[in-house]
């Protein structure tokens, strides 16, 4: 019998697979042996276009561009030797240095630093440092370096300038105008920006052209799952996941998206499991769809550890809490008809649901009677549940209430708030006020027309009364998105800011404190109730921080001999309360309140 | 062993103390609660007019001025706020009288507004600051002190002759002398170890002293000052209306510390320092400073079990990031390593014994009938023992020395082992053992707070106060590894994998080095979310206090 192999397949398991070759680098992956069709992956970024600019510049400066493993830097340095030579690299070989020459000038392209063994990385960075004082600038560089590595050879080199000038763009950003240095950190890119590019590159028609003829074909997950993901709104879900990521504060590399999404396309499997197992009667498909394996539910715990975005996004719960709206629709429906035929469509016997199986599930479930033995709680519909809701989240058109599959409940607000208008954004921004309020004090405080830094003994056994250190009226607080814009490198990303103004009469900057997904969560957790968010309440202690900072910079330290200003339960709630107290040395005086 | 302090047992004629207190100083009880170290050391310094290193008359080579501490008796102000007449455990008329006499006058001095008397008001708010859960009476609660005019020496009943029979009947002023403030019930020293550390930690850099001292003060008569006249208003009403009261302000001497050379003092005083080098909130300051103090104490009382005090080792504290992320793995090493430290608290015990009475037996030359007696009745007499009857086991080592069954070697090993296990051990267990665990729990360096068993963490607190010992303010950022590197140098604590190497942790437990990794990732993780730490790149993280 002849295989039937989709070499596709074969190319994107390297990476799927517990080996040390799926820590290849991302050149590497879509480079040497890589797919077989002429369809390379090709991402266009930012950055590339960035660089290639500024070569182009009458007095073109050196770049260097620092960033994790995978980020992509090797893949940009080939595309920059590639566009000014005119050749394809074909094989890297030894060649770290890569000098080209253009009228005048040398470019010289250095596509890992820490390859080059440690004597020969520090002389370059030495002539790269010499070359910034030479009057006329005869080679330039792109040198693509580990960030650690490159402060290390730095420190080590004693060469304190270029230090200096790398250290203050990866922390203020890049300096895109700098005529001599321009330092890009690939740590900023949003990698989400490149999830569309890629989910079309795995699910062009082109690449699963090998399978016609396959006996397994309409049997095959992998199949299946390139069909589905090429459905532009599933991409788009997949898409979100990414950037809710990136609202929590995390940094996901190219490489890493590319084993996660080669991942969630193929499961693992190779096209003879497939063929061997698809003429198998009972064989159970479920936990091998894109939907699953997104977050790695057949994967072994090894994998799952080392595929950082599976491990992460396993951490948003999707679909294991019940949302009564989703949960309804998936057992009963819909009264409303097009709401029922969308339901007949996605429930339709398919290979993800095991044919005909989850049909006949639901419909016991529903008309069962004295056939369905089992208590409702142990019917087999009920092993179903968790399954099609993460098929709901990507595969239904009802978003709102897909989002609310999210384990964090204010996801759907918060995503809302970053294109919303002012009024939307002020009434927000006095919940979280509230929220503050409460976790400053850690009482059942109602007011939210104020901003109240209080202070009390944390380990307080008789009942709390929060001092009031500070009172900021919430009409001039703002909450507010901000975009800022990115020529440099894709960092596609929206963050909240809440911007707190000192006190009157105090002559400080006010306090900018950015709200991403996790602090938001806890703050209207805080504010409107609800379950707490596990991953939401290790942000406690940066809440406390915020405390520290308003209370150093808005300097009320200088504090008041003859008043204090506090919280007293008063009926049911807590009012603001002040004593005037007039005391002299003696001891004797009174007070007022 | 060399001491530091006041009354030092090397040049007492017959010191009397029990075990713990040869080792580990004069001395950490297991009554005392965690939050009462700071408390007792604040009322120390404040009592030696906030200065450090007086009060020493032995170990030092700086002069001091004054060898007694004043005892704050704040009578008045401890009776307003905590002693109730339906809640109070020792209510007698004498103290209801009194209290009626102050609340009656104090209403004079507040004008009343609204349906709500302010005099309740002040008492809530005073009262809000009640510093330990316990039920205890009146006299025994404390304060935390947000403000000088807070501190009060912890109290006791006095239970001499004559007292107790005019406490029942007494007027004002006599209530207040049925209160004493000798006994060391739950300030039992612990505070004036913290002190004798620091003094001792400073003795070769006077700045440090010097600024460490003047930032508490000026900590707690600068902040919270209008708390701080209504404290003092209440007080001086009470000792107007109850006659001369001011005259029993008390006045207490320090105990001692061992090794004042040990490189650990300069190490808790350099935290110290740097802790309170930056302003922030009071309240926060003091609770960031009672976290450090158990911490610390913690690190002496392990310090001084090593066995071989010349020997530098540390001990190894691992640390459970991952709080079971890694099902489980680093929590039980961390725990077998807990267990580990209260093993040897009791190994050093135990070996102390048998050091001296190996040296005693020396004395004796040639064995003679009373030999054994002799010895019974010099080490009865150092560890304060009863010495009404001899134990039996003392009487039967005596005869089989007369016997000969025993050689004269084997005989001190027996004579040591038994004292330990028959005569010191019930104590030490009971009042010293204890100390570390409810320490560490009380400050988060171990969980589970409640229950048994326990592994090395490190609270939010706690994470927090020693970032700000570690890292300087000046200085903007620490590379996350030395920040790991300078935990274990400084107090033996493990997290990543460097640290687990050098300690050798791998020879001991065959564990994947991944394992140390993603705990050292999981505190990184922790650090950043609280703000006290960066991430640049997969490769460079920072420490940081540096604030906006």
């Amino acid at each position: 019998m002849t295989r039937l192999d989709n070499p596709f397949v074969a190319s994107l398991n390297r990476y799927t697979t517990v080996s040390p070759e799926h820590e290849a680098a991302f050149d590497e992956f879509i480079s040497q042996d890589g797919p077989p069709s002429e369809m390379t992956l090709r991402l266009q970024t930012r950055t590339e276009q960035f660089v290639r600019e500024c070569f182009q510049r009458p007095l073109p400066p050196s770049i260097i561009v620092t960033g994790n493993a995978g980020d992509g830097k090797t893949y940009l340095c080939r595309q920059i030797i590639e566009s000014f030579t005119g050749q394809p690299v074909t094989t890297w070989s030894d060649r770290g240095d890569w000098p080209i020459q253009r009228d005048t000038l040398t470019l010289r392209v250095v596509k890992d630093l820490s390859e080059l063994g440690e004597d020969t990385g520090a002389q370059i960075l030495r002539e790269m440092d010499a070359e910034r004082a030479r009057a006329q600038r005869q080679t330039i560089f792109l040198l693509a370096a580990n960030e650690g590595r490159l402060r290390a050879l730095l420190s080590r080199e004693g060469l304190h300038d270029l230090y200096t000038l790398v250290d203050r763009q990866i922390r203020t950003g890049t300096d895109a105008q700098n005529s001599h240095l321009i330092v890009i950190d690939l740590n900023q890119v949003t990698t989400s920006t490149y999830v569309p590019q890629a989910v079309d590159w795995l699910t062009a028609p082109v690449h699963w052209q090998a399978c016609q003829g396959c006996p397994a074909r309409d049997a095959c997950p992998m199949r299946f799952n390139a069909q589905r993901l090429a459905n532009t709104h599933i991409g788009s879900r997949l898409t979100l996941l990414y950037q809710t990521l990136e609202h929590l504060g995390l940094h996901i590399t190219i490489r890493d998206m590319l084993i996660h999404l080669a991942y969630t396309t193929t499961g693992g499997l190779s096209c003879q499991q497939v063929i061997d197992q698809s003429d198998q009667l009972h064989w159970d498909r479920r936990d091998l769809v894109y939907y699953e394996n997104v977050w790695g539910t057949g994967a072994s715990t090894t994998f799952r550890q080392k595929a950082v975005t599976m491990s992460q996004l396993r951490r948003l719960q999707v679909g294991e809490i019940s949302v009564f709206a989703v949960d309804d629709f998936i057992i009963n429906g819909s009264t409303d008809e097009t709401e029922q035929r969308l339901h007949d469509a996605l429930f339709a016997p398919a290979l993800d649901l095991n044919g005909p199986q989850f049909h006949q599930d639901r419909q016991a479930y529903l008309h069962g009677g004295a056939a369905s033995p089992q208590p409702a709680d142990q019917h087999p519909l009920m092993d179903w549940l968790v399954h099609c809701r993460r098929k709901l989240f990507f595969e239904w058109d009802q978003i709102t209430a897909a989002n609310h599959l999210f384990a964090f409940r204010y996801l759907p607000d918060y995503f809302k708030l970053l294109a919303a208008d002012r009024a939307t954004l002020k009434q927000y921004g006095r919940d979280l006020v509230l929220g503050l309020n409460r976790a400053f004090s850690g009482l059942y405080l109602t007011d939210r027309e104020h901003l109240y830094v209080t202070s009390q003994y944390a380990h307080a056994v008789e009942q709390p009364v929060p001092l009031i250190r500070l009172k900021i009226a919430s009409d001039y607080i703002e909450l507010a998105p901000e975009t800022p814009a990115h020529t440099v490198a894709d960092r596609d990303l929206t963050r909240l800011v809440l911007e707190i103004p000192p006190p009157p009469r105090t002559q400080t900057e006010p306090i900018r404190w950015s709200v991403d997904l996790l602090r938001f969560e806890y703050l209207m957790w805080r504010a409107r109730g609800g379950m707490p968010n596990i991953l939401a309440s290790e942000c406690e202690l940066a809440i406390r921080q915020l405390k520290d900072d308003i209370l150093l910079h808005f300097a009320v330290q200088d504090d008041d001999p003859h008043q204090i200003t506090f919280f007293a339960a008063e009926r049911t709630r807590y009012v603001e309360r002040s004593l005037w107290v007039d005391v002299d040395d003696e001891g004797t005086g009174t007070i007022r309140m | 062993m060399h001491y530091y302090g006041h009354d030092t047992p090397d040049v007492d004629a017959a010191p009397r103390y029990p075990l713990a207190a040869w080792v580990w100083g004069h001395r950490l009880l297991e009554g005392q609660h965690w939050m009462e170290y700071l408390l007792e050391f604040l009322n120390v310094l404040a009592g030696f007019d906030y200065e450090l290193g007086h009060g020493i008359t032995q170990g030092s080579q700086v002069p001091m001025r004054k060898e007694r501490y004043t005892r704050y008796t704040r009578f008045g102000l401890r009776r307003f706020i905590f002693y109730d007449e339906q809640r109070e455990k020792m209510r007698n008329d004498a103290n209801t009288a009194a209290a009626t006499a102050l609340h009656r006058e104090l209403e004079t001095l507040v004008r009343v507004n609204g349906n709500q008397s302010s005099l309740v008001l002040v008492r809530t708010l005073l009262r809000s600051f009640s510093a330990v859960a316990y039920q205890r009476s009146w006299y025994a609660k404390s304060l935390f002190p947000i403000n000088h005019e807070l501190l009060f020496w912890q109290g006791d009943r006095n239970t001499t002759k004559g007292y107790q029979q005019r406490e029942a009947t007494a007027e004002p002023p006599i209530a207040d002398t049925t209160v004493t403030l000798t006994k060391r019930n739950f300030y039992a020293r612990g505070g004036e170890v913290y002190y004798l550390i620091l003094s001792a930690g400073t003795e070769a850099d006077l700045n440090r002293r010097l600024s460490i001292a003047n930032r508490l003060e000026s900590l707690l008569k600068h902040s919270h000052q209008a708390i701080g006249s209504v404290a003092r208003l209440i007080d001086t009403t009470w000792e107007r209306i109850s006659g001369n009261p001011s005259s029993l302000k008390d006045h207490g001497t320090l105990g001692w510390i061992p090794a004042p050379e040990s490189p650990l003092y300069v190490t808790i005083a350099e935290d110290v320092a740097m802790l309170l080098q930056i302003e922030r909130d009071p309240i926060e300051t003091l609770d960031l400073l009672a976290h450090l103090m158990g911490f610390h104490l913690t690190c002496y009382i392990y310090h001084h079990a090593r066995p071989d005090p010349a020997h530098a080792h540390h001990p190894l504290l691992l640390i459970d990031a991952l709080e079971g992320a890694d099902g489980g793995v680093i929590r039980q090493f961390s725990a077998a390593l807990f267990r580990e430290q209260e093993v040897s608290i009791v190994q050093r015990g135990q070996q102390y014994v048998s050091q001296v009475v190996q040296e005693w037996a020396q004395q004796y030359g040639e064995h003679t009938a009373s030999m054994v007696y002799d010895l019974w009745a010099q080490t009865a007499s150092s560890f304060n023992l009863s010495r009404k009857t001899v134990p039996t086991w003392v009487d039967r080592l005596h005869q089989q020395l007369e016997k000969g069954t025993l050689s004269r070697a084997e005989w001190v090993t027996q004579f040591a082992e038994d004292l330990f296990t028959q005569e010191l051990r019930t104590d030490f267990d009971k009042n010293f053992v204890g100390v570390h665990r409810k320490l560490t729990k009380g400050v988060g360096f171990v969980a589970p707070k409640m229950g048994t068993g326990g592994r090395f963490v490190l609270g939010d607190t706690l994470l927090k106060a020693l970032t700000l010992a570690n890292v300087s303010a000046t200085q903007a950022e620490m590379p996350y590894g030395a920040f790991l590197r300078r935990l274990y140098q400084r107090y033996g604590l493990i997290v990543g994998r460097h640290e687990a190497e050098h300690a050798g942790l791998f020879h001991r437990q065959p564990l994947d080095r991944e394992y140390y990794k993603h705990n050292a990732d999981a505190l990184l993780e922790k650090m950043k979310r609280a703000g006290l730490a960066v991430e640049y790149s997969d490769t460079t993280a920072m420490v940081t206090i540096g604030t906006r």
